[in-house]
């Protein structure tokens, strides 16, 4: 059973417009990848050169933050969604 | 030379820099000596004072005019130096200049911990806040800066002389916004908010009372941490407002490196709750959140979260800002972005 991909409406040009994308993918990052293959492009939009998920951008898996996890080595179940959201976030 | 991030004198009046190691002095010691060529009444005074307070030594000490010196007779000359704060005595005042890493800025804060410590609070309330851009190691503008508002300080407080208007001035604006004569606008600073008049949801919400109301008590009962949450739309148009929590915190604290900032300086919002307000029927309309002791700007940190590299995460989300000065809503501006200038622009008020 894939995954789905949640994509926020910033990045939907990278998915034909698509809101979600069903990948495969034993971890979050490998689901991303999978995703960057299916939709290229849309990991550097996602994660840094380092490979780190980038500031701005939080990804969920299911109501978890990530980087509360295991980050991209967090494992994903079948049928399980994962959430690209844009971060809301500021300061003084 | 004495380490000056522990200096108290014997009446407990405190000067902590914070995050300065020995290297740093040589910045302090600019401070001083920056201060003492100047020729105002107010510098002098400062430099005296900033000399002693700051290393100890008497760097900058200058001639001291009449009308400063009687208030800083006041001061007793020999400083007690102790091994840290648990040693003071209840501070009647407490000087926080707080040096923290922010991509190239540097904190200013006063604080006044007698009023905290009366209030059995655990950290001093935060009653001013300089904060501008610089590089390391200070310029001379910048040197300038922190005289300026540290005369302004020692006017007000050592001499008990009313503060100058400067002080708000400083206090209050954007430290990235484009500088006027002491520090010209960097090139490569984020897009800043522009004044470009947008009309929309700040009126509507002001002809909501009960809604302002919200806002501002969730900002004031926050303070001093930063306040967020979210501004909805029902199915029938009604607005209506969503306090969230702020996880600043914990982001800071699970990685330091990325979140520098805590709570006092930053929020974050749980994204999440926007999804499951989608699920009440319920869309974004605005975000608000506070900005504790200083101005309700849009500053160069909200424009890099909410448009990094100048395009918007949330399109069409319009950006309340609320202002709270020492625990209470002073101002609130709205910020919706601009295409053309590729900023934020704040809607005109009501």
């Amino acid at each position: 059973m894939p995954i789905s991909v949640k994509i926020p409406t910033p990045l939907r040009k990278f998915t034909a417009n698509k809101d979600t994308v069903e990948v495969q993918g034993a971890t979050v990052g490998a689901a991303l990848r999978d995703l960057d293959t299916r939709c290229p492009g849309l990991w550097a939009k996602v994660c840094d050169d380092d490979g780190k998920v980038r500031r701005f951008i939080n990804v969920y898996a299911g109501d978890d933050d990530i980087r509360f996890l295991q980050g991209l080595e967090t494992p994903v179940a079948d049928g399980s969604d994962i959430s690209i959201i844009p971060a809301i976030a500021g300061g003084c | 030379m004495r380490d000056p991030r522990h200096v108290f004198d014997r009446y407990g009046r405190q000067l902590l820099v914070s995050g300065v190691d020995l290297a740093g002095q040589g910045r302090l010691h600019a401070f001083a000596a920056v201060l003492a060529t100047d020729a105002s009444e107010v510098a002098a005074a400062a430099a005296e004072a900033a000399g002693r307070y700051l290393v100890g030594a008497g760097v900058g000490r200058v001639a001291i005019a009449s009308a400063a010196r009687d208030g800083l007779q006041a001061i007793d000359r020999d400083l007690v130096l102790l091994d840290g704060p648990a040693d003071a005595e209840p501070p009647v005042a407490h000087y926080y200049f707080a040096q923290r890493e922010y991509g190239a800025s540097v904190d200013v804060a006063v604080t006044d911990a007698a009023a905290g410590w009366r209030e059995g609070l655990a950290a001093p309330a935060r009653v001013a806040t300089l904060r501008y851009e610089t590089g390391a190691p200070a310029s001379l503008e910048d040197a300038v800066a922190i005289g300026a508002f540290a005369a302004d300080l020692l006017l007000a407080d050592v001499l008990g002389v009313e503060p100058l208007p400067a002080i708000a001035v400083c206090d209050l604006r954007d430290p990235e916004a484009p500088r006027t004569e002491r520090q010209p606008a960097r090139q490569d600073a984020a897009p800043q908010a522009s004044t470009v008049p947008r009309p929309g949801l700040l009126r509507e919400l002001k002809e909501h009372q009960a809604l302002v109301d919200a806002v501002f008590a969730d900002c004031a009962a926050n303070y001093p941490r930063e306040a967020c949450g979210l501004l909805l739309r029902d199915a029938a148009g009604a607005l209506c407002v969503q306090p969230t929590p702020n996880l600043q915190d914990r982001y800071h604290a699970l990685d330091p490196v990325t979140y520098p900032r805590t709570a006092r300086t930053a929020y974050k919002l749980n994204e999440r709750l926007i999804a499951r307000a989608a699920d009440q029927g319920l869309s974004l309309v605005g975000i608000y959140h506070s900005h504790c002791d200083a101005g309700a700007y849009f500053s160069g940190e909200d424009v890099r979260c909410a448009a990094p590299g100048g395009e918007p995460l949330y399109p069409g989300v319009a950006w309340l800002v609320v202002s709270v000065l020492g625990g209470t809503v002073r101002a609130a501006e709205m910020f919706h972005f601009d295409a053309e200038s590729g900023g934020f622009a704040a809607e005109p008020q009501p």
